[in-house]
């Protein structure tokens, strides 16, 4: 189970701005395509949390009520699988999440070094928000990319591998 | 060695994925056709023969799990590919689902025929975008092509195969817990019986099985049997796609024959060897699950039995390699923080256990634990999991229990040392170092 959020709770801003970038109407033709793969609506609900939170970068409460009516089920039970999984976001997150594996193969090649020099360079700890909004860090359970140990993932994008503290820190400055 | 690579055989290097058209000109999609002319039961016959067991990590023969399917339900059938590869250490199903991602969709294409389904979900987690992506890519090809969709090769059945990208739970590959995260919800394991190939996605009959196990059996139909039972043994037949990971030169993955090819063999030979000159002190073989070996049982070849014998089990083929200077007590905190992040909650041994296992051995990792609390880790061991006895409703807990008990089996001093110095020495470096005395990175 992910750790319960101890973030503080997004304000009436960050939602509207994130409601703002696209009204779910305009994510309904893309949806539909994704209901008709499965027998039964309610089995939709992982990939249509996937499309809504790409296209408005986190899941905000407006999001859940139309989800849930979308998918018909209970809201609560989009709640519970959101916070089940740790790659949906119910608060706001930087442009990019970037996940920092700690696991067994990656910290035997120094994932911790890693994972300080991020913290140390972007002056935020595993879980926070750089302050520009750039970036999300997440400490990570392992990646499956354990053949390029110590390795981070951007969400949905690139990955990086042999890791140094120097080279982690030089892809992210990297990327526009 | 001297095996020519099947699954892998003509896979671009890692970055590349094969397309439709090189896949067709190595013989592509004939054991699909091939299976369609058969009857499904002789398509499940051939399975058996070959003697396939699943690459999930449990080892179960194919071939039988997918007779159990019952016939004339008036239910529809279902396949699930079970692409989570969440366990530490493993990275072999990346490989065929980035690299030659038409093997896989082949691969379900035969399961289909052969247990009657009409519709196959490839569950892959979410961290695998670029898996996700070409699988993705393929699929669009196979479609255009008719190899998936209304009417499969022109000869009127209908097969659709979709991804369903899971979110971030380890507990999802577990197989149950995959069917109720594609059915929507938390990737709950569900007490078995019923088994999924009776009741499984929405109450239909379901079939769960790993990629490289449905890779294989495309390879099986288009090859035959006596081919894919010239790799292996008679218990390990076929290939085995295994990764190797940690304190080795050249981490990376390699296909093997399991019955010619030694524990020790994979880490000299394939993966160059321990970095830096150093001597071995461990392996973990199968994934992080699976007990840990000392250096000195590794010379068996990677059959299932072999390193059964040896005390340990090939698993899902994730090999772990933690050279001497490796605090063990480290390696086992780094676990155990793991299997308590990842359990599920349903059951209290579990969700109890776990967190006691990843207490008591930070304990000790911090210098604060006493000799008894390493009698204490193990016998908390004893009492988490049980998924056998039914104390558990699946085997994340005894994957926890894996690990631990052996750790202390064979390297007890280490623990013991971090209890008289004080704690373990990543811990004490740590704390010169000034930085946070948290166990985590
Ligand atoms: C906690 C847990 C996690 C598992 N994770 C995976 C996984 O990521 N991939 C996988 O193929 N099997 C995984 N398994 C094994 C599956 O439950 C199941 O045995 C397998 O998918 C069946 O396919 P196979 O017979 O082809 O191996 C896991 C089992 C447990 C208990
Ligand atoms: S054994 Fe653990 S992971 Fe499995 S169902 Fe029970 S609580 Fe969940
Ligand atoms: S342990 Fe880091 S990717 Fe597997």
């Amino acid at each position: 189970m992910s750790a319960p959020a101890t973030r503080p709770e997004p304000t009436a801003d960050e939602c509207a701005a994130a409601d703002a970038k696209a009204t779910f109407d305009s994510l309904r033709p893309h949806l539909d395509t994704l209901v008709a793969r499965y027998p039964q609506r309610a089995a939709a609900l992982l990939p249509v949390l996937w499309h809504v939170q790409r296209a408005r970068g986190w899941l905000t409460p407006r999001s859940i009520r139309e989800i849930a009516e979308y998918v018909a089920v209970p809201q609560a039970q989009v709640e519970g699988v959101i916070t089940f999984y740790t790659m949906f976001q119910d608060h706001p997150v930087g442009r990019d999440v970037v996940m920092v594996c700690k696991t067994l193969s990656c910290r035997l090649r120094g994932a911790e070094a890693v994972a300080d020099a991020l913290e140390d360079h972007f002056g935020v700890p595993m879980g926070g928000t750089t302050a520009d909004g750039r970036y999300t860090f997440e400490a990570a359970e392992c990646l499956g990319l354990c053949d390029m140990a110590p390795c981070m993932l951007v969400v949905d994008a690139d990955r990086y591998g042999d890791l140094t503290p120097e080279s982690a820190v030089k892809h992210l400055e990297d990327r526009s | 060695m001297g095996l020519s690579p099947r699954l892998l055989a003509h896979a671009p290097p890692i970055g590349g994925r094969q397309t439709l058209d090189e896949y067709l000109s190595h013989g592509g999609y004939e054991g699909l056709k091939k299976a369609l002319s058969m009857k499904p039961d002789d398509v499940t016959q051939m399975v058996l023969e070959a003697g396939v067991r699943g690459r999930g990590g449990a080892g179960f023969p194919a071939g039988r799990k997918w007779s159990f399917v019952p016939k004339n339900t008036g239910k529809p059938v279902y396949l699930a590919c079970n692409a989570d590869e969440s366990e530490p250490g493993c990275f072999k199903d990346r490989q065929i689902m980035e690299r030659v991602p038409h093997l896989l969709i082949e691969g379900c294409l035969v399961a289909c025929h052969a247990i009657g389904a009409e519709t196959a979900y490839i569950y892959i987690r979410g961290e695998y975008p670029q898996a996700i992506a070409a699988v993705e890519a393929a699929l669009d090809e196979a479609r255009a092509k008719g190899h998936v969709g209304a009417n499969v090769l022109g000869r009127g059945g209908r097969c659709d195969v979709w991804v369903h990208q899971g979110a971030g739970a380890y507990v999802c590959g577990e197989e149950t817990g995959l069917l109720s995260s594609i059915e929507g919800g938390r990737g709950y394991p569900r007490i078995k019986p019923p088994f999924p190939a009776v009741e499984g996605l929405w109450g239909c009959p379901t079939i769960i099985n790993n990629v490289e196990t449905l890779a294989n059996a495309a390879v099986i139909v288009r090859d035959g049997v006596e081919a894919f039972r010239s790799a292996g043994d008679d218990d390990t037949t076929g290939t085995r796609l295994v990764g190797i990971s940690g304190h080795v030169e050249k981490p990376g993955d390699v296909e093997i024959d399991p019955a010619t090819t030694t524990i020790r063999e994979l880490i000299e030979v394939h993966a160059g060897g321990v970095w830096k000159g150093r001597e071995l002190k461990a392996v973990i073989p199968g994934g992080s699950s699976v007990p840990v070996m000392p250096a000195a049982a590794i010379d068996v070849p990677f059959t299932y039995g072999a390193v059964q014998a040896a005390g340990s089990l090939a698993g899902a083929a994730g090999v772990i390699v933690l050279d001497e200077t490796t605090c063990m007590v480290d390696a086992l905190v780094n676990l155990m923080q793991f299997y308590h992040h990842e359990s599920c909650g349903q059951c209290t041994p579990c969700r109890e256990g776990t967190g006691w296992l990843e207490k008591l051995v930070t304990r000790i990792w911090r210098g604060e634990g006493t000799l008894r609390d390493i009698d204490l880790l193990d016998s908390v061991a004893d009492t988490v999991g049980g998924a056998q006895q039914g104390k558990t409703i699946c085997f994340l807990a005894d994957s926890a229990v894996m690990p631990t008990k052996s750790f202390l089996k064979h390297f007890r001093e280490d623990f013991v040392k971090a209890v008289e110095e004080g704690g373990s020495p990543v811990f004490r470096a740590r704390r010169k170092r000034g930085a946070a005395a948290g166990a985590g990175a």
